[in-house]
C-alpha cells in the first residue's frame, strides 16, 4: 500500500501533463470528451484515496524518498487520520468540480483541466507531505494555478481578485518560511540529525519538546499563525476570500470553500498549535476573540450581503471561526471537531456554491434582488438548496450539526484560558464566555441562510427568473451526491469521525497535558514556589 | 589521451617550461579567450559579411575549449591533486575551486548569450559582425579574469576590460538614438565609479602596508584592532564600486536606460556575466572582512541589499517595457543576492553562488524570450504580448517559467535558489531573520509585475500583432532563430531542472567557497 501515496499525488500532475496535448477545438463533442476524460481522471484519483482510506495502513503510512539529502530535504509523504481524511475530501470534491464544470466551464479546456489537476495535486501534496520543504513547496505551488483559473474564467473582477488571491496567500508565506527556517534554525543548533532536518517528527519533536526558548516559540508559532490565518482565513485578513469566491467560477469557488480553506485549517492544527502547544495557550485568549469576531462579525456581514456568492464567501469565513474555535479549546473534543467542521463545511459549502451556480448561469446576475420565486421553476435546485441551507445552519441530523455542536461543547468544557490580559488590565472573559457569546453565530447563520433562502426561493417568479429551468443532469448527480453524504453523515458522524479519531485523540492529548502543567504550575506559584525554568522545560520529548 | 601527449610535449619548450613554472596553464581558458578574439578580430578587417559571419562560429569554438579546459581543471580537484589550487602570475590570479566554479558558470552563460546574438548581429549589424564578437569575447575576456584576480592591479585592469568593451557594445546600435544615450550614461556612470573603486582600493593598499595583493588583507585587516575612518571610507568607496557593477541601489539608476537601450544579447550579457563576475570579486575582497569590523560591513552591504529590493520591485510595477521592467527586476536580484554576501558566512556564499547560477539561466531564458517576442511582435511593449498563448503556447509556457524563476515560485530553480540562500543566511545566524522578512516581502511584490506578464499573455485579448500571427498560422513566413531557440531551450532545462535536481551544485559552489575559506584562513596566520 505504501506505493499508493506517491502514485495519489503524482497522478495528477501526470494528468495535468497530458491534457495540453489534447484537441483544442472548441466544438461540443470535443468539450464532452475533454469533460469525460478529466471525470475520469479524477475517479481514479478518488479510487486511490478511498483505498488508501480503507487499507489497513490508513493511518501510518508512510513513503521516503531520499531526495536532497545534504541539505535535509526528502519526498517524505505519510498519512494520518487527518490527512487521509482530507485527502479523499480533496478527490472527491474534486470528481464534483469536474462534474460542475460540464456546464459551466466552455472555453479552453485542456488548459483549464492542466491547471486544476495541478491545483489538485499540489493540494494532496500539502495534506500528505511529511517533509516541511515539500510542504511548503506545494503550498506555493498551488497559487499560480489558482490564480490563472480565477482570472482565465472568472467573473467581471476576475483579475483584481485573483491578484488579491495571490498577494495575501504569499504574503502569509513570507512568515510561514520565515518560521521554517527559524524551525531549522534551532534544529540545527541541537545537532539533531541534518539528513532529516526537515522532517515532521523531527521537528515536530524538537517544537514539542520546549527546548526552543519561550520567546521563539511564541514567534514561531505567530509565523505559522499568519500564514495559515490568510488562508483560513481569520478577521481581519480575511478580505481577499469574497472577493475571490465571487469572481471565481462555480467549480473553482467549490473547489476554494471545500479544500483550499483546510489547508490553513490543516496548518493550523498541525504545526500551529500541535507543534506549539505552550505558545498556543499562551495566545489562546486572543486567538479565542479573533475566533469570537470570526464568527460573530463576518455572520452579521453575510447577513446584509445583495450578492448570493458573497453571502455564502462570508458564511464560509464565519464558519472557519468555528474550526479557530474548537482549536483554541486545546482539547480532545475541539480537535476532533475541527476536523470534522473542515469536512462539513468542505462539502456543504462547494454544495451551496453550487447551486448558486446553476442560478448564475441561467440568470447571469448575483443579485439576491433580481431572483424570486425559483422554487417554483426550479423544484431540485430549491429542495438541495434548502437541504444544504439546513446543513449550513447546523440543524439536527444533518452533517454540520455534529461538528458545530462538538466544537461549542469541546471549547465549553475547555480550560485553555480564563482571562485576557491586556496589559495593563485583565479582562475577567474565560473561553466559556467566549463561547456563549458565539453561540450567536449559529443564530447569525439561520438568519441569513434562510432569509437567503426565502428571496431567492420563494415569493413570485421575478422578470430575471421567468425563464429559469432545473439543474441540468450533471449538476443533479453532484448536488445529489452531496445531498446523500450530508443525510448520511449527519445521522451517523461516526463514519466519519472514526477515520481520524485516533489521530485527533492523541494530538487533544497532548494539548490537555500542556494545559494541565500549566495550571499545575500556577498551583505551585500560588503556594509559593517558584518553578524556575517555567513550565515548557519541563515536558518530556514528544518524539522519543 | 591525446591532449595530455600534447601538452607534455608542449612543457618541454622553454616557452611551455615558462608556462609550466607560472601555472600558466591555469589560465587556459584565458589564452584560449584571448586567442579566439585575436582571430575574430583579424576576421573583422574582412570585408565581405560571409567571411565575418564566420566570426562567431569561431567565438563559439573557442568558448566551447575555454569550456572543456576549465571541466579538465575541475577534476584535478577530484583526482586529490595537491597542486589543483594554485596561484598563478606571481599571485596575480588565485586559480582556485571558486575560480573555477565561477568561470564555469560564466562560460556556460556565455556560450548561451553567443547564441542569442548571432541572430540579432546578422540581421542588425551585418558589416561589424567580426567586431562585435571580439568585443563581446574582450569583455568575457574581463569577466573571467576578474573571477580570479587575487590583486588590486589585476582586479582593476579586468573591471575596466569588462567595463569598457561593455561601453562600446551598449552602444552598438549606432544610428538608434536610444542605444546612444544608454552607451554615453553607463560610459559616465562607469567611469565615476570605477574612479571611485579606484581610489577605495588605493586606501586599501596604504592600510595593508604597501601591497596590493588581496592575500595579505587578513593579515593587515586583523593586526588594525578596529577598522578606523580610513578603512571605512576604504569600504564604502569599494562597496560603491561593487554596487554600480552589480546595479545594487542607489548606485542602480544607470541600470534600466542602459538595458533598454542596449543591444538586447549586450543586455543580457550586462545583466547575467557582469553582474557574477563582480560578485565573485566582491566575496575574495570582502571575505577578508568576515572576522574583523563585519559588523559595519554587514551592514553597509545589507543596507545595500535592502534598498535594491524595495527600489527594484516598487519602481518595477510599474513598467510597461519588457526590458526595462527586467533592469528592474535585475536591481532587486542583485538586493536578493547582496543578503547572501552580507552574511559573509562559507554556506551562505555558497548558496549565492548557486543562486548565480540559477539566475544566469533564469534571466537569459527571459531576455532570450524577450527577444524572442521582439521577432514574434516587432515591439517591447508588455501589452504587444497580450493573448499571446493562441498563437504560441510553448513559447508563452516557456517565457511563464522563466518569469515564475525569477519570481521563486515552485518548482522553478529560482525556488530552490532563494530558499537555500536565505536559509544559509539566516543559519549562520537568527539575527539575520529579519532582513529575511524582508526580502520575502519584496519577492511578494515581484510576484505582481511578474505575474502580470504571464497574465497579460494567457488571458488577455489578443492584441494586433497577435491577431497577424494568428491570422498567418501556419503559413507564416517568419522562422525562429534556431540558436536563439536552443539557448531558450537549455536554459528552461536548468530552469527547471537545477533546483530540483541541484545538490550537487550547491555543494560544489559551497566547496568552492570553503576552499577559498581556508585559503583566507590560510592568509590569517
Amino acid at each position: 500500500m505504501n506505493n499508493l501515496l506517491p502514485l495519489i499525488v503524482g497522478f495528477p500532475f501526470l494528468v495535468a501533463g497530458v491534457f495540453p496535448f489534447l484537441s483544442k477545438a472548441e466544438d461540443a463533442s470535443t468539450q464532452k470528451g475533454l469533460h469525460r476524460i478529466a471525470l475520469g481522471a479524477s475517479l481514479v484519483l478518488l479510487v486511490f484515496t478511498v483505498v488508501l482510506a480503507f487499507s489497513p495502513e490508513a493511518q501510518t503510512a508512510t513513503f521516503n524518498l531520499s531526495w536532497l539529502p545534504a541539505l535535509g530535504i526528502n519526498f517524505s509523504l505519510g498519512t494520518d487520520g487527518i490527512s487521509t481524511t482530507l485527502a479523499v475530501l480533496t478527490s472527491l470534491l474534486m470528481v464534483l468540480a469536474t462534474g460542475a464544470s460540464f456546464s459551466t466551464i466552455e472555453k479552453r479546456l485542456p488548459l483549464y483541466y492542466s491547471l486544476l489537476f495541478v491545483l489538485i495535486g499540489s493540494v494532496l501534496g500539502v495534506f500528505l507531505s511529511r517533509d516541511l520543504f515539500l510542504f511548503f513547496l506545494f503550498f506555493e505551488l498551488e497559487l499560480i494555478p489558482m490564480y490563472l483559473l480565477i482570472s482565465t474564467w472568472g467573473g467581471p473582477r476576475r483579475e483584481y481578485a485573483a491578484m488579491k488571491f495571490v498577494l495575501y496567500t504569499l504574503f502569509g508565506s513570507v512568515f510561514l518560511l520565515a518560521s521554517i527556517i527559524g524551525l531549522a534554525y534551532f534544529s540545527q543548533s541541537y545537532h539533531l540529525p541534518t539528513e532529516t532536518l526537515f522532517s515532521f517528527t523531527q521537528l515536530g519533536a524538537l517544537a514539542q519538546s520546549g527546548y526552543i526558548p519561550p520567546v521563539f516559540q511564541l514567534l514561531l508559532f505567530v509565523g505559522f499563525f499568519i500564514a495559515f490565518a490568510v488562508k483560513l482565513p481569520i478577521v481581519p485578513l480575511h478580505t481577499w476570500l469574497p472577493d475571490a469566491h465571487v469572481e471565481a467560477p462555480t467549480p473553482i469557488s467549490m473547489l476554494l470553500a471545500g479544500i483550499l480553506l483546510k489547508m490553513g485549517a490543516y496548518g493550523l492544527l498541525r504545526f500551529g498549535f500541535d507543534w506549539f502547544p505552550v505558545a498556543a495557550q499562551a495566545l489562546a485568549p486572543y486567538i479565542g476573540v479573533l475566533a469570537f469576531i470570526n464568527i460573530v462579525y463576518t455572520g452579521s456581514i453575510a447577513l446584509v450581503q445583495t450578492d448570493m456568492k458573497k453571502l455564502i464567501a462570508y458564511s464560509s469565513v464565519s464558519h472557519m471561526g468555528f474550526i479557530l474555535l474548537a482549536l483554541v479549546a486545546m482539547n480532545q473534543v475541539g480537535t476532533m471537531a475541527a476536523v470534522f467542521i473542515m469536512v462539513s463545511h468542505g462539502l456543504v459549502s462547494a454544495a451551496l456554491f453550487l447551486g448558486v451556480g446553476t442560478l448564475y448561469r441561467q440568470t447571469h446576475s448575483r443579485d439576491i434582488a433580481l431572483h424570486g420565486g425559483v422554487a417554483q421553476k426550479a423544484p431540485f435546485i430549491f429542495y438541495t438548496f434548502l437541504l444544504m441551507s439546513l446543513a449550513s445552519l447546523g440543524l439536527p441530523l444533518l452533517i454540520s450539526f455534529a461538528g458545530e455542536t462538538l466544537a461549542l461543547y469541546g471549547a465549553f468544557i475547555s480550560q485553555s484560558f480564563r482571562a485576557i490580559p491586556l496589559g495593563f488590565v485583565t479582562l475577567p472573559i474565560n473561553i466559556q464566555w467566549i463561547t456563549g457569546l458565539s453561540t450567536l453565530g449559529i443564530v447569525l447563520g439561520a438568519a441569513y441562510s434562510l432569509w437567503l433562502v426565502k428571496r431567492i426561493f420563494f415569493g413570485s417568479v421575478s422578470d430575471a427568473c421567468q425563464k429559469i429551468e432545473d439543474a441540468k443532469l450533471n449538476e443533479v448527480w453532484v448536488l445529489g451526491t452531496l445531498a446523500v453524504l450530508v443525510i448520511v453523515l449527519g445521522f451517523k458522524p461516526q463514519l466519519l469521525t472514526s477515520q481520524f479519531e485516533s489521530s485527533t485523540q492523541a494530538i487533544g492529548k497532548r494539548f490537555e497535558q500542556v494545559l494541565v502543567q500549566r495550571d499545575q504550575a500556577l498551583l505551585q506559584q500560588l503556594q509559593g514556589y517558584n518553578p524556575q525554568n517555567g513550565v515548557s522545560q519541563n515536558l518530556p520529548m514528544a518524539g522519543e | 589521451m591525446m591532449l595530455e601527449a600534447i601538452s607534455y610535449t608542449l612543457i618541454q619548450t622553454s616557452f611551455g617550461q615558462f608556462i609550466y613554472n607560472q601555472n600558466l596553464a591555469f589560465l587556459a581558458p584565458e589564452l584560449v579567450i584571448s586567442l579566439t578574439l585575436l582571430m575574430t578580430f583579424a576576421l573583422s578587417l574582412a570585408k565581405t559579411q560571409v567571411d565575418q559571419a564566420k566570426s562567431w562560429g569561431i567565438a563559439l569554438l573557442g568558448s566551447v575549449v575555454a569550456l572543456v579546459s576549465i571541466v579538465m581543471h575541475y577534476q584535478l580537484f577530484y583526482t586529490g591533486q595537491a597542486s589543483a589550487s594554485q596561484s598563478v602570475m606571481f599571485g596575480m590570479f588565485e586559480a582556485d575551486l571558486l575560480s573555477v566554479v565561477a568561470r564555469f558558470i560564466l562560460t556556460l552563460g556565455f556560450i548561451l548569450i553567443l547564441h542569442l546574438s548571432k541572430r540579432y548581429v546578422e540581421t542588425r549589424l551585418p558589416s561589424q559582425t567580426g567586431e562585435f564578437y571580439t568585443l563581446l569575447l574582450t569583455a568575457f575576456l574581463g569577466a573571467l579574469l576578474l573571477c580570479g584576480a587575487n590583486d588590486m592591479i589585476m582586479a582593476f585592469v579586468a573591471l575596466e576590460t569588462l567595463g569598457i568593451s561593455s561601453y562600446i557594445l551598449t552602444g552598438y546600435l549606432r544610428n538608434n538614438l536610444k542605444s546612444t544615450e544608454a552607451s554615453l550614461k553607463y560610459l559616465v556612470y562607469g567611469g565615476c565609479s570605477s574612479a571611485v573603486l579606484l581610489f577605495g582600493l588605493a586606501l586599501i593598499y596604504g592600510l595593508a602596508g604597501g601591497s596590493t595583493s588581496f592575500a595579505v588583507l587578513p593579515q593587515a585587516l586583523s593586526q588594525a584592532s578596529d577598522l578606523g575612518a580610513w578603512a571605512s571610507l576604504a569600504i564604502v568607496m569599494i562597496l560603491a564600486g561593487i554596487g554600480f557593477k552589480v546595479s545594487a541601489a542607489p548606485f542602480h539608476t544607470w541600470t534600466p536606460d542602459v538595458y533598454e537601450g542596449s543591444p538586447t544579447p549586450i543586455t543580457a550579457f550586462l545583466s547575467v556575466i557582469s553582474k557574477l563576475a563582480a560578485f565573485v570579486f566582491a566575496i575574495r575582497l570582502l571575505t577578508p572582512f568576515a572576522g574583523v569590523g563585519n559588523e559595519n560591513v554587514a551592514l553597509l552591504i545589507g543596507l545595500l541589499a535592502v534598498f535594491s529590493m524595495i527600489v527594484g520591485n516598487v519602481a518595477a510595477l510599474k513598467q510597461t517595457n519588457i526590458k526595462r521592467l527586467l533592469g528592474y527586476s535585475t536591481i532587486a536580484h542583485a538586493g536578493y543576492m547582496l543578503v547572501g554576501l552580507a552574511a559573509l558566512t562559507q554556506n551562505s556564499l555558497g548558496a549565492l553562488l548557486f543562486y548565480l547560477a540559477t539566475y544566469v539561466f533564469m534571466n537569459t531564458g527571459a531576455f532570450a524570450s524577450a527577444m524572442i517576442g521582439d521577432e514574434l511582435l516587432a515591439s517591447e511593449d508588455i501589452s504587444a504580448y497580450s493573448g499571446l498563448i493562441k498563437a504560441k503556447p510553448w513559447f508563452v509556457f516557456a517565457f511563464s517559467i522563466f518569469l515564475l524563476g525569477l519570481a521563486g515560485i515552485p518548482i522553478t530553480a529560482g525556488f530552490f535558489a532563494k530558499f537555500f540562500l536565505f536559509q544559509s543566511v539566516v543559519l549562520s545566524d537568527l539575527g539575520n531573520l529579519g532582513v529575511i522578512i524582508i526580502a520575502l516581502l519584496a519577492s511578494t511584490v515581484s510576484l505582481y509585475y511578474y505575474l502580470n506578464i504571464i497574465k497579460v499573455m494567457v488571458i488577455g485579448e489578443p492584441s494586433e500583432q497577435v491577431q497577424r500571427l494568428i491570422g498567418e498560422g501556419k503559413d507564416s513566413t517568419w522562422n525562429l532563430s534556431k540558436t536563439l531557440t536552443l539557448a531558450t531551450v537549455i536554459c528552461l532545462i536548468f530552469t527547471l531542472g537545477l533546483g530540483i535536481f541541484g545538490q550537487n551544485g550547491l555543494l560544489i559552489s559551497e566547496s568552492a567557497m570553503s576552499d577559498h575559506g581556508a585559503t583566507v584562513t590560510q592568509n590569517l596566520r
